[in-house]
C-alpha cells in the first residue's frame, strides 16, 4: 500500500510557517491517479484499475483541474507528487508542457 | 508469507518493503520485540488505533477528480477538484477529521481486539481494508492480525 509513515510528515519547523490551525497536519503528498486505464499487465501491481487489454475506458484527469488541486494543496504545504494510475504515461498530456 | 519469511533469513537486511507480506513480518517481528522488552515502536504507536499516517499527510485524486483519503478507501468520496477545494476538503472535511481521530482509541475498546494479548502493542493496521472487510472505520484490520496469524500458522513467533 503507497501508505506515507507519518514520521515522513513536514518538519515541525517548516510547519510552523505554514498558516496552518495546530490540529490541521499539513498536506504534503498529493497521489494523483491521472488515467483511468492502463496497458501494462505487472505482475505486481495491485493498483485498480489493472490491465485492460482493450486500451481501458480511455479517462484522464484534465490538466487544469490537476493544477487547480494544486494550488489549492501548495498553502497546506504541499511538498510532492505522486503521478500514478492507471498507467500514468497513457495520459495525452504526460512529457508535453 | 512463508517464502518471504524464508528469504528473510537467507539474505538479511537486502529485502524491503512497506506494505505485503514482508511488511507485515515486520510490524510482527517489531510487536514481539515490544512484548519482550518493553520497548514500544513510536511508529505507529503501538496499543491504539493509529495505522495508518496517511490522513496526516497524503489526499488522492482519482482520474474523474475524485478526492479520496486514500485508494484503499474508494468509496470514501470526499470530493471532486472540478468543483470542490482541495484546501476546504483537508481543513474541514468530516470523514478525514473521523479517520484522524481514530489514533485516540486504544486497542482494548476495538471491537473484536478486546482482550487481545498482542492489543498492547498492536496499530490496527490498514484503515481501508478494515473498512472493506468489515464495513466500518474504527476496527481492526482482519487480514492483518498477529493473533490470527499465530494460529493459522500454528507459530509462537513472527520471525
Amino acid at each position: 500500500m503507497p501508505c506515507e509513515e507519518e514520521s515522513s510528515r513536514i518538519p515541525d519547523e517548516a510547519a510552523e510557517k505554514l498558516d496552518l490551525p495546530p490540529a490541521v497536519p499539513p498536506l504534503t503528498s498529493l497521489y494523483l491517479y491521472i488515467a483511468g486505464s492502463c496497458n501494462l499487465a505487472c505482475r505486481h501491481c495491485w493498483i485498480t484499475p489493472s490491465y485492460q487489454p482493450d486500451g481501458g475506458n480511455g479517462q484522464f484527469v484534465k490538466l487544469e483541474y490537476v493544477d487547480k488541486a494544486i494550488r489549492e494543496a501548495r498553502p497546506l504545504g504541499l511538498r510532492s507528487i505522486k503521478l500514478t494510475g492507471g498507467e500514468p504515461t497513457l495520459h495525452p498530456r504526460f512529457g508535453k508542457s | 508469507m512463508e517464502i518471504i519469511g524464508r528469504l528473510l533469513e537467507r539474505y538479511p537486511g537486502r529485502l524491503q518493503a512497506n506494505a505485503g507480506p514482508q511488511a507485515k513480518l515486520k510490524g510482527y517481528a517489531e510487536m514481539e520485540h515490544a512484548r519482550r522488552t518493553g520497548e514500544k515502536a513510536t511508529r505507529g504507536q503501538m496499543g491504539y488505533l493509529t495505522a495508518c499516517g496517511c490522513v496526516f499527510s497524503n489526499l488522492d485524486i482519482l482520474h474523474d477528480g475524485t478526492v479520496v483519503p486514500c485508494c484503499m478507501l474508494p468509496d470514501l468520496r470526499l470530493g471532486n477538484i472540478v468543483a470542490d477545494s482541495v484546501e476546504e476538503i483537508w481543513r474541514t472535511h468530516p470523514a478525514l477529521w473521523a479517520l484522524r481521530e481514530r489514533r485516540r482509541i486504544p486497542m482494548q475498546q476495538v471491537p473484536g481486539c478486546e482482550g487481545c494479548e498482542w492489543a498492547p502493542y498492536c496499530n490496527g493496521s490498514c484503515p481501508g481494508l478494515a473498512h472493506q472487510l468489515t464495513a466500518t472505520l474504527n476496527r481492526a484490520n482482519p487480514e492483518d492480525c498477529y493473533r490470527r496469524f499465530l494460529k493459522e500458522t500454528e507459530r509462537s513467533h513472527a520471525v
